[in-house]
């Protein structure tokens, strides 16, 4: 099992926040199980930019490890959703691990 | 749905929690939690702060503590590094909530051991609970001892644990915790210092299990750190700070931003996450919630019942009484718990207090000492008057106390003066803790007492400086460990600690942070921004550049964020608190430095709880006045008592109006020298409205024109109505003092003195001022009263009310002017050999000393055969004059002193070589000086053929030198070597003039055998100078040339925003006060500031009969326009002159741009930001 680091924005149906199907490479997966679910901020020490909003407020990641299975196959996958305090986007999911 | 956060870290938690108690409170109360606790690492420090802002905000307050565990495996605590700075070693740590009373006391108690043993142990746990019959309940979370060995993977070590905390008798919780965030194992062998907290939903959920089996109830906390979200990177910088290290990923705790105070929907999400983690039902998690809320409520803390906030707790009447020492304990936290004083106890003992009280003031009130201009009537009715509010408020142990303390000083020898409000109490004057009578100034007991006020008055009191930890030592000895305290005193985040902390976190370079720190001014951090854009030198320099494209806001922000965060603990410079023997159950304490031990209550804290209260300031003057009077004892063998001396002397008062006040106390400012000579003070009286005008508020307001013109009869004085004369007469109609304002809202308005300076305290807020005028203006019409007149007088309580002094303050600083004064006119000698052994004024020694030729007091140099560590009075040619001390040498050590001191008197160089204890470079200095002058009969004024010189002295110094570093070898070879011969001439030169001098500046910091403008002198007569002495004979507006060496630069603060410099001159006929304004001070301020000897050329304005002042327009380096006069022509011969004058004025002419201001090594003079005036 190889980790992929990747980090690309996806489209994500959700329910009460909980990622339930996301679109990948074209390909819809729906979520089978919640693996774990953690919380993460980036190090803001290191980049003012990367992990903080235009006003340098802090931006928390909230992490899904989940199992999805698509027409193609399953996969175990982190999906994050971006937490702004002041700011939101218009994709705010991203895939950032995909284990295969 | 309620929850109550149980964990909950403030700003108290040192350089840990980043919000301040008033913050979670207000978070606590919109997020409708009704109760909160505050459980902050290793002390109290803000629990009392937390308390009030609780019950003012309507939430119920909780209180705990989170305690570092012994580690009895390494004993390892805190421990310094770089420079005393200490690093956090991370320990396993238990949180621990108190209830009632005597959980307080518990956790006071373990407060205190974890300050004097390092942490705490079950075994320490179970001690107190026993000693203080306390419920505590003991949270084991995960950074336990419990937690991580959980955490570990040590099951049996943990459930091991586990049990002994149980058996301390405690109640004993498990508390989850999850920040929602990954889940990382740690490893087994992590020790204390590495250990990473794993707040994770499943960490959370296996030691929740664990805590099941073993059958130990569960709580849910959030480990809060912060009040929000956007607050979270402010405790990187913390965690970085506390453990010295810049941030990164290993310094940091948190890995995300969830341990904030949460809503209880959040706070539900997160139980639910644990529990379906841990497979555990909804019941169970409902069973989680309870057990969170109703462990909560039970432990609420009722301020009045539990903490004794509202009462007074001062020390019991039979230990006042007692006069024997009381017992001195090392440790605090395992004393007995005192007994619980009910109510009737105390009511019993006020009225045994009382009348104690009554009998001491009645006891003396009849001696002359306390005579009065008074009636016998109104002397009683005021003691009646004062007795009663104090029986009233239950305060007779209070007086009781502070007169204890004054005693332990007197019976020291010390001299001790009260300061502040407390001087207007006759029963502080009976009993000696106020030297000054209230009744013959017109003092009111209302100002520093009232029956309106519960709370304990303040105290201040004045003492030797040199000698105010020998009082804190007495009170110690007196009343004990168990009843006496120092007050603490948070040492908080302001602009420069924040950017060199900010700055190291983010590992910019040292250097760098240095040099930004140092740019800013001392002010707030949360001003940083308004700084930078205001201070022009700030806004002009890269920094401001920086800041205007906003490459500096994330720096910024995270300076601003550690805003009055607390840095430190330290001791408050002079507060000491005093209590019954309930001390160590309603504070912590810890260890000082000092002797005496340290609450963790700072002033306010201390109010709060009714603890009694004393400043003890260490005043210079108070010393100086000492030694002056011991100086007197010597060698004229008067007893002189300073607090009795008659107070209208008029030797005194002459003294004050020639101006000639250098070295009073108070009075010796340029600004009040030149009040002074306007205002000619002739009574005790005029001392205190001087004192009392000489402020910034009614310089500003200039209250000080129309108070002369009225009091000189230049002006008709208004008293506005005829009722109000005797209020206003002492100042001339002026409004100048708060009992003035006090006494005239009672005569207008006919209510109590007591209200009217409840009216007079709410003048200061200009926010109450509708409220004081709707009740003011029909009272006062009611009470007969025109409107005009109501009007009139609400104007100026208006204006003048925040303005007005405290008239028995200004009245106890005026008694030190006074006595000041008085030693000055009569025992000139002993005046200044107090002024120069301690130094309390503003200007340098050599001024003082020069000051002290003009009053014909001849000053001795050093001799080591007569002088002493202090100054001291000493006929010289049958005057008294001064000796000046051994102590002034530079580079004399104290054992050096000592050493000189215990073996003389000596006959020779070579006797106090051998004699004493002292360094080659001493020896030399001290020949430079003369100090051995006349053992070898050298005057270098007029050397003698055949006598050694002082140049022989040091060349014969050095062979004794070299004679005792041979010495050593001959010993060892049982050889006896003589000495060498004594010193003997070899036609040396003896030193001239300026080398005597130029040793004298910088072997003893001022000019002694000859003031240094002396080998001026024919050159200021060429140049047509104005002498200080003369300088009244000039008329008003005429251009002027004045020298002198400098003395003080001052830069008050002026309203227009205008810098002004004063530059204090001394010419040797006394000194000199010029100001600069912003017009003259670009070109001229290099020569100002670097310059000790100075040409100025001014313009001169009369300010009345005795004044005159000099407008600066020009400054110039003295020893240059020397030079450049020499280059020219020859001061001795007359042909050159004009040629030399012509030079001088040319170079006067000059821009100043070429000008290099010669230096001096030695501080001759002082600067500072001064006073305005």
């Amino acid at each position: 099992m190889s980790k992929r680091p990747i980090a690309i924005e996806i489209d994500v149906q959700s329910e009460a926040g909980i990622p339930k199907s996301f679109n990948w490479k074209n390909r819809w997966y729906s979520v089978q199980q919640v693996l774990m679910f953690w919380v993460e901020v980036g190090p803001w020490w290191k980049s003012t930019t990367e992990f903080a909003d235009s006003d340098g407020a802090e931006i928390t990641w909230r992490i899904w490890r989940i199992e999805a299975k698509s027409e193609s196959g399953a996969v175990i996958a982190d999906i994050a959703f971006r937490d702004s305090l002041t700011s939101s986007s218009a994709y705010p999911w991203r895939l950032i691990r995909v284990f295969d | 749905m309620e929850f109550i956060h149980l964990h909950v870290a403030s700003n108290y938690s040192i350089r840990y929690g980043a919000n301040h108690p008033p913050d979670l409170v207000e978070a606590a109360l919109l997020a409708e939690q009704p109760a909160l606790a505050v459980t902050d690492r290793d002390g109290l420090f803000g629990a009392i702060k937390f308390v009030q802002a609780a019950v003012a905000a309507g939430v119920k307050p909780i209180l705990g503590l989170e305690l570092p565990l012994l580690d009895t495996q390494s004993l390892r605590t805190a421990t310094p590094r770089f420079g005393g700075e200490t690093r956090d070693l991370n320990p396993a740590r238990v949180l621990i909530l108190g209830k009632g009373r005597n959980g307080f006391t518990a956790l006071n108690r373990l407060a205190s051991a974890t300050a004097e043993i390092g942490g705490i142990t079950p075994a320490v746990l179970q001690e107190i609970i026993e000693i203080t019959e306390a419920e505590v309940a003991l949270l084991i979370g995960q950074n336990s001892d419990v937690g991580r060995a959980f955490g570990a993977g040590k099951l049996s070590q943990a459930a091991g644990l586990l049990n002994t905390w149980r058996n301390s008798g405690a109640r004993v919780y498990g508390e989850l915790v999850s920040h929602q965030s990954r889940d990382v194992r740690s490893t087994p062998n992590s020790n204390s210092s590495n250990f990473r907290i794993n707040y994770s939903t499943s960490a959370a959920a296996r030691l929740w299990k664990f805590f099941e089996t073993n059958q130990i109830p569960a709580v849910l906390t959030n480990a809060v750190r912060y009040v929000d979200r956007k607050n979270a990177k402010t405790i990187d910088i913390l965690d970085a700070t506390r453990r010295l290290v810049t941030v990164s990923e290993k310094s940091v705790d948190r890995v995300n931003a969830e341990g904030y105070l949460k809503s209880a929907d959040e706070m539900w999400q997160v139980l639910n996450e644990i529990s379906y983690t841990a497979g555990c039902d909804i019941a169970a998690a409902s069973q989680v919630w309870q057990n969170t809320n109703q462990l909560g409520m039970e432990f609420v803390i009722d301020p009045a019942e539990d903490l004794g906030i509202g009462k007074v707790f001062v020390p019991e009447l039979d230990v006042i009484l007692q006069s024997k020492p009381t017992a001195r304990y090392e440790l605090a936290w395992n004393r007995p718990k005192s007994k619980y004083r009910d109510d009737e106890t105390i009511k019993a003992e006020a009225v045994q207090a009382d009348a104690v009280l009554r009998s001491r003031c009645e006891a003396v009130m009849g001696s002359p000492r306390f005579s009065t201009g008074l009636t016998e009537t109104e002397v009683r009715e005021r003691l009646e008057a004062e007795l009663s509010v104090i029986s009233k408020l239950g305060f007779a142990s209070y007086f009781l106390t502070v007169a204890e303390v004054v005693n332990l000083s007197k019976a020291r020898g010390i001299r001790v003066a009260a300061r502040g409000s407390g001087a207007g109490s006759y029963v502080n004057h009976l009993l000696g803790i106020s030297a000054l009578n209230p009744l013959n100034h017109g003092l009111v007991m209302e100002r520093f007492l009232s029956p309106l006020r519960s709370s304990l008055p303040d105290i201040d009191i004045d003492v030797e400086s040199h000698r105010r930890l020998e009082i804190y030592e007495a009170v110690l000895d007196r009343f004990g460990t168990d009843r006496v305290a120092a007050v603490s005193m948070m040492d908080t985040y302001r602009v420069r600690h924040a950017i060199r902390d900010v700055g190291k976190a983010l590992a910019m370079p040292a250097a760098e942070i240095g040099i930004i720190a140092k740019a800013f001014p001392r002010v707030r951090a949360r001003d940083i921004r308004r700084t930078l854009t205001d201070l022009p030198e700030l806004a002009g320099s890269g920094l401001g550049a920086l800041h205007k494209n906003g490459k500096l806001n994330h720096f910024i922000e995270l300076v601003e964020s550690l805003d009055a965060l607390p840095r430190n603990v330290a001791m408050h410079p002079c507060g000491v608190l005093l209590s019954d023997s309930s001390l160590l159950d309603r504070t912590p304490v810890q260890s000082s430095g000092a002797e005496i031990p340290m609450s963790h209550f700072d002033k306010d804290d201390v109010e709060t709880m009714g603890f009694l209260k004393l400043d003890i300031l260490g005043i210079r003057m108070q010393s100086a006045m000492s030694h002056a009077v011991s100086e007197i004892a010597r060698t004229a063998g008067v007893q002189v008592e300073l607090d009795e001396l008659d107070l209208a002397d008029t030797e005194t008062f002459k003294l004050i109006q020639s101006t000639k006040t250098l070295g009073c106390f108070q009075i010796e400012s340029p600004g009040q020298r030149e009040l002074v000579g306007k205002f000619a003070p002739s009574t005790f009286n005029d001392i205190i409205i001087d004192i009392s005008l000489f402020r910034p508020g009614p310089i500003k307001s200039d209250m000080i024109t129309p108070f002369l013109n009225a009091k000189h009869g230049w002006n008709p004085p208004e008293y506005l109505h005829p009722r109000l004369v005797s209020i206003l007469q002492e100042t001339s109609g002026v409004v100048v003092f708060h009992e003035q304002v006090i006494k005239l809202v009672a005569e207008i308005t006919g209510c109590s003195l007591a209200e009217a300076d409840e009216v007079r305290r709410s003048l200061g807020d200009r926010d109450k001022h509708r409220e004081v005028r709707g009740w003011f203006y029909p009272a006062g019409i009611r009470n007969g009263f025109d409107i005009d007149v109501v009007d009139e007088i609400w104007a100026i309580l208006r204006a003048f009310g925040s303005f007005g002094f405290c008239k028995a303050h200004a009245g106890a600083f005026a008694l030190p002017t006074y006595q000041s004064a008085w030693l000055k006119t009569h025992y000139p000698a002993a005046f200044y050999a107090g002024i120069l052994t301690h130094d309390p004024g503003m200007y340098p020694k050599r001024l003082i000393l020069q000051d002290a030729r003009h009053f014909q007091v001849p000053i001795a140099p050093i001799d080591v055969n007569e002088s002493v560590a202090e100054y001291v009075v000493e006929e010289i040619d049958g005057v008294l004059g001064l000796r000046l001390p051994l102590s002034e040498l530079k580079g004399i050590s104290f054992d050096e002193v000592n050493s000189i001191i215990e073996s003389a008197p000596f006959r020779s160089i070579n006797d106090l070589w051998e004699r004493s204890e002292i360094s080659k470079t001493t020896l030399e200095r001290l020949v430079l000086v003369g100090a051995l002058d006349e053992v070898h009969g050298i005057n270098p004024h007029n050397p003698r053929a055949g006598r050694p010189t002082r140049r022989d002295l040091l060349v014969h110094a050095s062979d004794l030198e070299k004679f005792r570093s041979r010495k050593v070898l001959l010993d060892e070879m049982l050889f006896v070597d003589e000495l060498p011969v004594q010193p003997i001439s070899t036609g040396l030169a003896e030193l001239n003039k300026t080398e005597i001098l130029q040793a004298e500046l910088d072997l003893l910091g001022m000019d002694v055998s000859s003031h240094v403008l002396e080998s001026f002198e024919p050159l200021l007569k060429i140049l047509n100078v104005t002498r200080a002495n003369q300088l009244l004979e000039r008329r008003n507006n005429s251009e002027i040339f004045v020298v002198g060496v400098k003395v003080a630069t001052q830069m008050p603060p002026i309203r227009s925003g205008k810098r002004v410099i004063f530059l204090t001159l001394d010419d040797s006929t006394g000194p000199l006060d010029v100001a600069f304004f912003e017009d003259t001070q670009g070109v001229f301020s290099s020569q100002l500031f670097n310059s000790w000897l100075l040409l100025v050329r001014g313009v001169t304005r009369r300010t009345g009969p005795r004044g005159i002042s000099i407008r600066g327009t020009g400054c110039w380096d003295l020893n240059q326009v020397r030079e450049i006069y020499e280059a020219v022509a020859d001061v001795d011969f007359h042909s050159d002159q004009l040629a030399g004058i012509e030079a001088v004025n040319q170079f006067i002419q000059t821009p100043m741009d070429f000008a290099e201001p010669t230096q001096h090594s030695r501080k001759l003079w002082h600067t500072s930001p001064g006073s305005p005036g």
